[in-house]
């Protein structure tokens, strides 16, 4: 027995399994036949097969967000691996732990443009934390355990190994890999920092005690750490308000009285005035996105900062910071729930509700008669009521999800925030589902970014998979649409979509039920028993065309630029 | 208004295959331009010492040695204080040269310490080692002459001191 032969895929699988991982999305091809063959043989690993490799990497990437796991992804070489790159991309945006393990031409062929070369690991230095070319399968034991910890710690993120097929193939004995497994990694350029500096700690807790109107903006970095319920106790006892990034949402219950939604170009009014009006700011597990700044120079203009993260280099990239901390959330918050005291801040918690109440998010009527957006979204939240993990795609679904929807519970919204990967919804509630699977899962999307990854539904049949799958069908890419209207002149360049194909029929082509939604009385009497109902579902909702999101702060601008208020954009 | 200065950063790094295009390509995609590189191994096994110049704003100077130490094999960065560091460049140059020529050239050459490693009937190429002026106030002595090549290694730097 110590003396049998195993190979590099053998290793790969067990180094995988020993780590923990016991579900892999992948798509076979001819660099990866050995593993493939390995997974036929190995059954500790269970493989989902995706029908395109960027399914695989965004169902990883749900798979990871919804369980707090790593995330693996398997491709073969060429098109397999570059097919990952929009997936892996989504996943550094939003510093999610993913793993993607790519084939490649044997080491002999490498550099001879071979028939599916891609330099993979060349291509994706910039969307990795870091990534490997494994030459030798002695190498193998430490790369795998070594992309796994440097994925899943410190501020996560995807690494990607690249194994050549003639490493795959190649053998040591039992014996020799457990003498390379056992040897525990030495990464001295690697040490992220987990305690934030005492100083720097004592610092903040001054600003904070003599703060007069301070705010929390909570990003996904507090749900990353773990650290939501110290969140909640801070803001609670110490009466702060709060606001979250749109990858934050969950962290803080969105019907929590000191809870004012969401932060930045589609936030809420109280949030953004919040940070025009707040003297301190605390700002914990965020990057200081464009999205959310505005211009940088003019955000949070009348307030001292605390930044709080993990990662040193966003300290000060966008924004100028006056108390940085760097620091594991957890800990950091951990600090900062142990030494604050009860406070009150009345009259700025007055003003803040007054915001809440005077500017509620609100819509307009429907020209046509049809069914608003939002008012499918609202529906949708009352019936969910919280009990779901919702996951959306990219454009104006996403931000009436963020809008419309409560998440109360941490890891219950999936959306690609950095990134804004069309096609990114299905593929994560797929993996989002086979992660958590007594969990009622959502797919929000729209009928553009549906198309571009709906070939995955084959999973929800093959896999028996409860989705449900709304679509919030306008015929038009709607986001750019908007743009179009407000800042083109209603110059309405390649976004209508009326064209599309009939999304009942390709939901039955995949065998999943459908239904369509465009009249209220449906919408009153057919969602909740369709949301309720046990298999999978496509649930078309044919919703007004021309409708905004709103409020809206321009791209660059600040806060006093905002529009639509009131759900409608004023005449001016 | 932003004050762009010339700054040489050190890096330490595990010499792993790829490294320096890893270092450089992240350089670009941040936007900071690197001047000069140089790139060897150094005392510590397998790790290799590279010293950028480049330039930049204190500001995102600051955010570009948070960039690259997030590299994982890179173990240290640092920006070299402008004082109390030693700064070498190594150059050739080969000149035109006759008879009637060659004698100047070698005198100058011999004031700023460089060294005459090759002489042609029609040339002469000249090693000089100094700081980014000395060898800048060489290349204008040459122009009298005429330069016909020029190859300059990019500066290396170490501290004065115990210190690195």
């Amino acid at each position: 027995m110590e003396n049998r032969m195993v190979n590099g895929s053998w290793v790969l699988l067990e180094s995988l399994y020993r780590l923990g991982i016991d579900t892999v999305f992948g798509y076979p091809g001819g660099t990866v036949i050995p593993i493939y063959d390995e997974i036929y043989k190995y059954k500790k690993i269970k493989h989902y097969f995706s029908r395109h490799e960027q399914g695989s990497a965004h169902e990883a990437d749900g798979f990871a967000r919804a369980t707090g796991k790593i995330g693996v992804c398997l491709a073969t070489s060429g098109p397999g691996a570059t097919n990952l790159v929009t997936g892996i991309m989504t996943a550094h945006m939003d510093s999610v732990p993913l793993l993607a393990i790519t084939g490649q031409v044997g080491t002999s062929s490498l550099g001879k443009d071979s028939f599916q070369e891609s330099d993979i690991v060349g291509i994706t230095v910039p969307i990795t934390k870091t990534n490997y070319l494994v030459t030798d399968i002695r190498d193998l034991p430490r790369i795998i355990k070594e992309a796994y910890f440097i994925a899943t710690t410190g501020r996560p993120g995807p690494v990607l190994v690249d194994i050549p097929k003639d490493v795959q193939n190649s053998e040591i004995s039992f014996k020799e890999f457990e003498s390379l497994h056992s040897v525990a990694i030495k990464l001295p350029g690697y040490e992220p920092t987990y305690h934030g500096h005492p100083r720097q700690i004592k610092k903040a807790l001054d600003a904070i005690r003599n703060a007069k109107r301070p705010l929390i903006i909570a990003g996904a970095g507090i749900l990353k750490a773990g650290a939501a319920k110290m969140l909640l106790e801070i803001a609670e006892r110490t009466n702060i308000p709060v606001t979250t990034t749109l990858l934050g949402l969950g962290v803080f219950p969105s019907n929590h009285e000191l809870s004012l939604g969401m932060i930045g170009m589609h936030g809420t009014v109280a949030s953004n005035y919040a940070t025009e009006e707040a003297d301190l700011v605390i700002a914990a597990g965020i990057r200081f996105d464009d999205r959310i700044t505005g211009d940088p120079e003019k955000f949070c203009k009348n307030a001292k900062i605390i930044h709080i993260d993990i990662d040193p280099a966003e300290i000060g990239k966008n924004k100028l910071i006056n108390i940085p901390i760097v620091g594991d959330l957890r800990n950091v918050l951990f600090e900062f729930n142990k030494r604050l005291d009860q406070m009150e801040h009345k009259d700025w918690v007055e003003t803040v509700k007054g915001w809440k109440k005077e500017y509620p998010i609100s819509y307009g009527e429907s020209k046509e008669g049809r069914l608003m957006p939002q008012e499918v979204l609202s529906k949708l939240d009352k019936i969910l009521n919280g009990n779901a993990i919702v996951v959306s795609d990219v454009g104006q679904h996403q931000m009436w999800t963020a809008q419309y929807i409560s998440f109360n519970k941490p890891n219950s919204f999936l959306t690609s925030g950095g990134s804004g990967t069309m096609g990114y919804g299905l593929p994560a509630a797929i993996g989002a589902q086979i992660g958590r699977p007594e969990e009622k899962v959502v797919a929000i999307v729209g009928d553009g970014g549906f198309q571009m990854t709906f070939q995955e539904l084959m999973l929800i049949k093959q896999y028996n998979l409860p989705i449900k799958i709304v679509i919030i069908n306008n015929s038009y890419l709607g986001m750019v649409r908007q743009w179009q209207e407000i800042f083109n002149e209603k110059r309405y360049s390649f976004v209508d979509l009326s064209i599309n194909p009939d999304f009942n029929k390709i939901a039955e082509a995949y065998g999943i039920n459908s239904m369509t939604i465009d009249t209220k009385e449906k919408l009153e009497n057919e969602l909740r028993p369709a949301l309720e109902s046990d298999g999978a579902i496509v649930i078309n909702c044919i919703v007004e065309k021309e409708a905004n999101v709103l409020p809206m702060i321009p791209a660059g601008t600040s806060v006093s630029e905002m529009v639509g208020k009131r759900g409608v954009i004023e005449n001016e | 208004m932003k004050m762009n200065k010339t700054y040489e950063i050190l890096i330490i790094t595990k010499n792993t295959n790829g490294i320096v295009a890893r270092i450089m390509s992240l350089f670009n995609r941040r936007g900071y331009f690197v001047k000069k590189m140089t790139a060897g191994m150094t005392n510590i096994a397998d790790h290799a010492r590279l010293t950028l110049t480049v330039e930049g704003d204190e500001v995102s100077l600051d955010q570009i040695q948070k960039q690259v130490y997030k590299i994982i094999d890179v173990v240290k960065v640092k920006v070299f204080p402008e004082d109390g560091v030693i700064r070498r460049e190594l150059m050739l140059i080969k000149v035109k040269a006759n008879s009637e020529t060659r004698p100047q050239i070698i005198q100058i050459a011999d004031i700023y310490r460089g060294n005459i490693l090759d002489v042609g009937p029609e040339s002469l190429v000249i090693s000089i080692t100094g700081d980014e002026d000395k060898l800048k106030g060489f290349i204008i002595m040459m122009d009298n002459f005429e330069i016909l090549e020029i190859a300059k290694t990019g500066v290396i730097a170490m501290s004065r001191g115990e210190k690195m």
